[in-house]
């Protein structure tokens, strides 16, 4: 399907553009050299997704550019046998002035249908895009969803050999995310090859069945989607470490971001250092839903205080609480003597669903902050929820269900 | 090449062009024939030179002086916008894979359609207008043909160093505005120096304009030999160019 034979792609970065053509005049070198990609090699098969997952900047683009043909390599080479469509962009050269009905003629086109087969799928294309009697309407008329839908439409129908997809599926309502999912899905199943690139570790993991890292152009890793994902969130969160160059015998808690001392408050008796979210499995702050991870503190005392609780709570996306404990109850009496340093870590399986999610730390006495509040930092830290360990499940949280016949015994 | 594509981007261009535009693709007649009737009147009846003979009719002047800007026109609007053809369409360039060729022969064949549609009206006006026209006008397709390669051939070298130098856009506009008075259409042939008619032998403009002069001005059908060198000479500089194209695909592609 796609055989990507050890390309290296540079970009010349000239400082005008006018010196591309005094270095051909004068045969002096005016640029500089910015390494896009090196030495990348993979193939990818029929019925077989790929992720491509990487900090931005990695060279994630610059591949799928490649592959598609849109740019050249500078070295080795690229082949392709059958179609290869990318959703590189929806809605790529759509005329705001005309109409959805005549767009999709020209959108097709480029993607690579025959206007025979544009006339065939029409229909098809109009019903799956759901948009009903405004294919009559000229796109400016469009919002950005409707603009998806047919874009999205258009594309899933080119059925080509090969889809190349680029972040493009991050726009929608939900609904038509999951259309557009199990579309793909589908097209997978009946072996199609899929060449994904995304930011979103939870769609990566459940629909992938390999995965490569890329950092500063060269493929650094490849492997399951799971332990891609762990490989890259260890990447990055090395960076993090490495940019607050801290001399601290505290390695790998992240102390205190700006953002996040100015969103705390307290009287300072104890204070919170450093945070962090270790997976046991994934070993960072992004892990699977079901996977014991640990959100370890480290504290230090300025005063001695006799009682003393870390209280936790997890946010959601909108800032929606979904749990949150505290030593207290958890029945953990805490006490600290003067400049006493601690690391406390509370341990749990994180049954959550998939998501972004931000923690919120406590110190305070006894079982609420409302007497003696020492330190409370909102939002202290954010970390992700992708992939799941046993079965799938909707909502919010995973209740652990156990599924009962009527004569008692347990299915 | 993917004919079927290429018939869409010329489709495109028109409906671009009217779209939203209550009376639509009619401007692409009526603009041009505002334009001729006013050249033919004002210079042909009011003002102007006479010319030797009885070429042209009763009008002379001003079929001459027509006959030679509609093939200009055509001719310096493809260069002009051949040139920057790369960067208007970049926001799909670069999110598709499309032959590069392909993409610039777009504008020389929506030119030339144009072009083949204003010497229609003309066509008609001269008939209405008694000019003396013959079986000449059958080599007009042809003509066209020639012409637009020809075309196609300078807008590439204008794509190409775009990329090197942004400022060809201007320059090529100061060279066509330039080559204009270096060609005879406003001018005739026998009322310059000699210096200048010496030239017009390594002028590709004047090889098809002469033609054009040849079929509205004499009534005459052009020589076959000169349209065959014509024809070799503009498809064969069009094959070179699109050669020279596929070397800077590189360059090309990374600039846009």
């Amino acid at each position: 399907m796609i055989t990507v034979e050890h390309i290296s792609k540079h970009y010349r970065i000239y400082r005008r553009q006018s010196d591309r053509l005094r270095e051909l005049v004068l045969r002096r070198k005016l640029h500089e050299v910015k390494i896009a990609l090196q030495d990348i090699h993979f193939t990818l098969e029929a019925g077989q997704v790929l992720g491509v997952i990487g900090r931005n900047g990695a060279g994630k683009s610059t591949l799928l550019k490649l592959v598609m043909g849109v740019i050249l390599p500078d070295q080795g080479s690229v082949m392709l046998s059958g179609r290869v469509t990318g959703l590189l962009e929806l809605g790529t050269g759509f005329n705001p002035e005309l109409t959805g009905l005549d767009n999709i003629a020209f959108n097709a086109a480029l993607l690579g249908m025959t206007p025979p087969e544009v006339e065939q799928k029409r229909q098809a294309i109009i019903d799956f895009s759901e948009l009903g009697a405004a294919i009559h309407d000229p796109v400016r008329t469009y919002s950005s969803g409707m603009i998806m839908r047919l874009a999205f439409s258009i594309a899933i129908h080119a059925e080509p050999a090969c889809l190349v997809v680029d972040e493009a599926l991050a726009v929608g309502d939900a609904h038509f995310q999951q259309k557009c999912m199990r579309r793909i899905k589908d097209f997978r199943d009946s072996g199609g090859a899929i060449l994904f690139v995304s930011h979103d570790m939870n769609a990566v993991k459940v629909l992938c069945d390999r995965a490569i890292v890329l950092e500063e152009g060269a493929a650094v890793f490849s492997g399951t989607p799971d332990q891609a994902v762990n490989y890259y969130n260890r990447l990055i969160a090395d960076m993090e470490t490495q940019e607050m160059s801290l001399p601290r015998p505290a390695p790998l808690s992240t102390p205190l971001s700006d953002e996040a001392q100015n969103n705390s408050y307290g009287t300072g008796a104890v204070k919170i250092q450093g945070t962090r979210v270790a997976g046991l499995i994934s070993g960072g702050a992004i892990v699977s839903s079901g996977e014991v991870a640990d959100f370890v503190f480290d504290l230090v005392a300025a005063e001695t205080v006799p009682s003393v609780t870390l209280g936790i709570m997890i946010r959601d996306r909108l800032g929606q609480d979904v749990f949150g404990t505290n030593t207290f109850h958890l029945k953990c009496p805490l006490s600290f003597s003067a400049g006493e340093r601690r690391t406390i870590s509370i341990r749990m399986a994180v049954n959550l669903a998939p998501g972004q999610y931000t923690l919120t730390a406590a110190l305070h006495d006894n079982d609420n902050h409302l007497t003696h509040c020492y330190h409370w930092c909102d939002n202290l830290m954010a970390f992700e929820v992708a992939g799941y360990i046993g079965t799938q499940f909707a909502g919010i949280c995973r209740l652990e269900p156990g599924v009962y016949m009527n004569d008692g015994s347990l299915e | 090449m993917n004919f079927a594509l290429l018939w869409h981007f010329v489709r495109q261009d028109f409906t671009d062009r009217y779209s939203g535009v209550a009376l639509g693709r009619a401007w692409l007649l009526l603009t041009p024939l505002v334009q001729i009737l006013i050249f033919i009147v004002i210079f042909g009846e009011l003002i102007g030179p006479r010319l030797p003979g009885s070429q042209g009719g009763a009008y002379g002047y001003g079929i001459y002086l027509v006959s030679g800007i509609l093939p200009w026109t055509a001719f310096a609007n493809t260069i002009s916008r051949m040139t920057t053809v790369f960067f208007d369409k970049r926001s799909i360039l670069s999110k598709v894979s499309l032959n590069l060729t392909m993409v610039a022969l777009h504008i020389a064949i929506v030119e030339g359609i144009t072009l083949a549609c204003t010497l229609g009206l003309f066509t008609l006006i001269a008939l209405v207008l008694q000019v003396p026209l013959s079986a000449g006008l059958l080599a007009l397709p042809l003509l066209i043909v020639c012409q637009q390669l020809m075309a196609f051939s300078f807008g590439l070298i204008g794509a190409i160093l775009m990329v090197f130098l942004r400022d060809i856009k201007e320059i090529v506009g100061v060279v066509m505005m330039l080559w204009f008075w270096l060609v005879p259409i406003v001018y005739t042939i026998d009322s310059v120096p000699h210096i200048i008619q010496a030239i017009q032998v390594y002028n590709p403009a004047w090889w098809f304009v002469r033609e054009y002069h040849e079929i509205f001005l004499n009534g005459a059908v052009p020589d076959a030999g000169r349209m065959l060198i014509l024809f070799a000479g503009s498809a064969l500089a069009a094959g070179l160019m699109i050669r020279l194209l596929s070397y800077s695909e590189h360059h090309i592609r990374d600039a846009i």
